[in-house]
């Protein structure tokens, strides 16, 4: 009994990790039309970041956290406004424009931060006993805190102007041009909102994590796979598909090791793709 | 004219070259060379059927860890492995071409990045066969050649001839016409009666097969591999030679892969300032020389000399 509680509130927290990271690139994908593999890297940096403002700088971790976030944010926008506005509509081209940013941040990082990984000391410390089961508090805040965040995206997606410009340019720009919608408020807005997620993910587990330049890799590809399971587009898809993906891996991991349920996650992406590509909740105008 | 004498001087060159030196450090940078153009060339012909791969280096994977398992564990004659390395990667292309290439674009992009994990897990974690993350070592030369890289050179060589003359054969014969008219205008083909699927897989498949080729005789080359030699990012990397050369044309891949490779070598980068170098160099061409280093020619081309005809492809 134990050990299923343990799995479950484990699948919870690697879930609402990757939902964050997935919405983020779904954001990106419905509105560019291409898979942004800079999103992986974009988690490790900050996360990189709160590192070294939190435990070189020694600043108080929310302060730190808050920082690297907005250093984040920003990040997006300059990104949006350097590389990816001018090749906007051209796949392939914007495509390589992200594993060309990957190749580049994730070098300079490497040469910067070294191969020895770093640990952020947990900012809620201990255990919660509950049917026999421990569970740490930090891994309690993360799912606290990854909820409130999906559920504040939903609201963002659904009832604000800014959500229902950004879902009309995803239908159709050409139509949300003629409705006075600016193309390039909507995508630097949305480059913002899916930069900020993904930094946030990396600023809530960043505490329970070995930290080293590599750590981008796993989120980027289980996000990957939860666009592609939930349906391409599709935002409550992403939800679901999300945590398909973190039990699996929860119960994968646990019975087996991480390396298997990074294959799992590798295959059902595979399989998805090959046998119902428009995912499980295909995105409908 | 002209062209076909630079192509005769570069080959004479190419094989006058151990005359003048030996150097095993050189020969070994003019072999990777001719592995990392012969491994763009092959993906480009993936990319005039207007798909792009990111599993090319998993392919070339196969090739390497079929060839290197006959050899050591089987102990078949290492030439064996070089036709069975191609002959495994094809099998595999055909099975993942068939299932996959209905879909195109992100979906295509995205199957091959995640075969790519696959292979590169599978790999790291099947030890009593693949040996984990250090690999197969102890992989037999090939038999027969004298010792030294002079031999090595001259089968690299040939084998990019080879990987050269029939690829090129191929994109100007009426399969690579087919093959541009898909890229061009995928349903205007369909309605000549062209099935799209099947030259597509065929792409996909001639591409496979010269990876894979190259693959096996990369293992009977270094004599060991492992995981970490085929990686997403190793994909990433022929992509790189193949853009950063110019894509839509043939010699686009030969320069981008013998440039990349030289210049990384010359200018002694490693690891991580290889990728830097390389991301940097990937972001600036598609925003300032979309059509990669052969346009630069073109353009200076168009100050200094008569206008050439229409560019092949």
């Amino acid at each position: 009994m134990a050990l299923y509680l343990q799995i479950a509130v484990n699948g919870v927290v690697i879930s609402c990790l990757y939902v964050l990271v997935a919405l983020g690139l779904n954001l990106i994908l419905g509105i560019m039309h291409i898979v942004n593999f800079a999103q992986g890297t974009m988690y490790m940096l900050a996360a990189l970041t709160l590192f070294v403002l939190n435990v070189v700088v020694g600043l108080n971790y929310f302060v730190a956290g808050l920082l690297s976030v907005m250093v984040i944010a920003v990040l997006g926008l300059v990104m949006e406004r350097l590389f990816f506005r001018r090749l906007r509509g051209q796949f392939l081209p914007s495509l390589v424009m992200s594993l060309g940013l990957v190749l580049v941040i994730e070098g300079i990082a490497w040469m910067n931060f070294g191969i020895v990984a770093q640990a952020i000391p947990p900012v809620f410390p201990g255990v919660v006993r509950f049917l026999g089961a421990s569970v740490s508090r930090e891994r309690l805040v993360i799912i606290a805190a990854g909820l409130i965040l999906i559920a504040g995206l939903f609201l963002f997606i659904r009832s604000t102007r800014a959500g229902k410009a950004i879902r009309a340019v995803e239908q159709d720009p050409e139509g949300a041009v003629l409705q006075g919608i600016d193309l390039d408020d909507v995508t630097r807005l949305v480059f913002m909102v899916s930069f900020t997620l993904t930094a946030l993910a990396a600023v809530l587990v960043a505490p329970t994590l070995a930290l080293d330049p590599s750590i981008g890799e796993t989120p980027l590809l289980k996000g990957l796979v939860i666009i592609v399971l939930g349906g391409m587009g599709s935002v409550t898809g992403t939800l679901l598909g999300g945590f398909i993906i973190g039990f699996t891996e929860s119960i994968v991991g646990t019975f087996y090791d991480p390396v298997v349920a990074s294959l799992v996650s590798a295959l059902f992406l595979m399989a998805v793709l090959i046998f119902k590509p428009s995912g499980l909740l295909p995105y409908r105008m | 004219m002209s062209r076909r004498l630079g192509i005769l001087l570069a080959a004479a060159a190419l094989l006058g070259l151990p005359a003048v030196t030996t150097d095993p450090y050189w020969l070994h940078v003019l072999i990777m060379s001719a592995l990392n153009v012969s491994l763009a060339l092959s993906l480009r012909v993936l990319w005039n059927v207007g798909v792009l791969s990111c599993g090319h280096a998993a392919l070339m994977g196969v090739g390497a860890y079929a060839s290197a398992l006959l050899a050591t564990r089987a102990g078949t004659n290492p030439w064996f492995g070089i036709p069975v390395g191609a002959a495994a990667a094809m099998a595999v292309a055909v099975g993942l071409g068939y299932l996959s290439l209905r879909l195109r674009g992100i979906y295509f992009v995205l199957v091959t990045f995640a075969f790519n994990e696959v292979f590169f897990l599978v790999m790291n974690r099947w030890r009593d066969v693949t040996g984990g993350p250090s690999g197969i070592i102890g992989i037999p030369r090939l038999p027969g050649l004298p010792p030294g890289r002079v031999p090595y050179y001259y089968l690299g060589l040939a084998l990019l001839g080879l990987t050269i003359f029939v690829l090129r054969r191929l994109e100007r014969s009426h399969v690579g016409r087919i093959w541009f008219a898909i890229r061009d205008a995928d349903l205007r083909a369909q309605c000549v009666g062209i099935n799209t699927v099947f030259y597509r897989v065929l792409a996909f498949v001639t591409s496979a097969v010269f990876a894979g080729a190259w693959g096996a005789f990369y293992a009977h080359y270094q004599r060991v591999v492992a995981p970490t030699d085929f990686t997403i990012w190793q994909s990433v990397y022929v992509q790189l030679y193949m853009i950063v050369g110019g894509a839509a044309v043939f010699v686009g891949p030969i320069l981008g892969g013998a440039a990349l490779t030289i210049v990384t070598e010359l200018i002694r980068a490693t690891g991580p300032l290889v990728s830097v170098i390389y991301g940097l160099l990937l972001m600036s061409v598609m925003l300032f020389l979309p059509g990669g280093l052969v346009s630069l020619r073109a353009g200076l081309a168009s100050v200094r000399w008569r206008p050439s005809s229409k560019p092949t492809a």
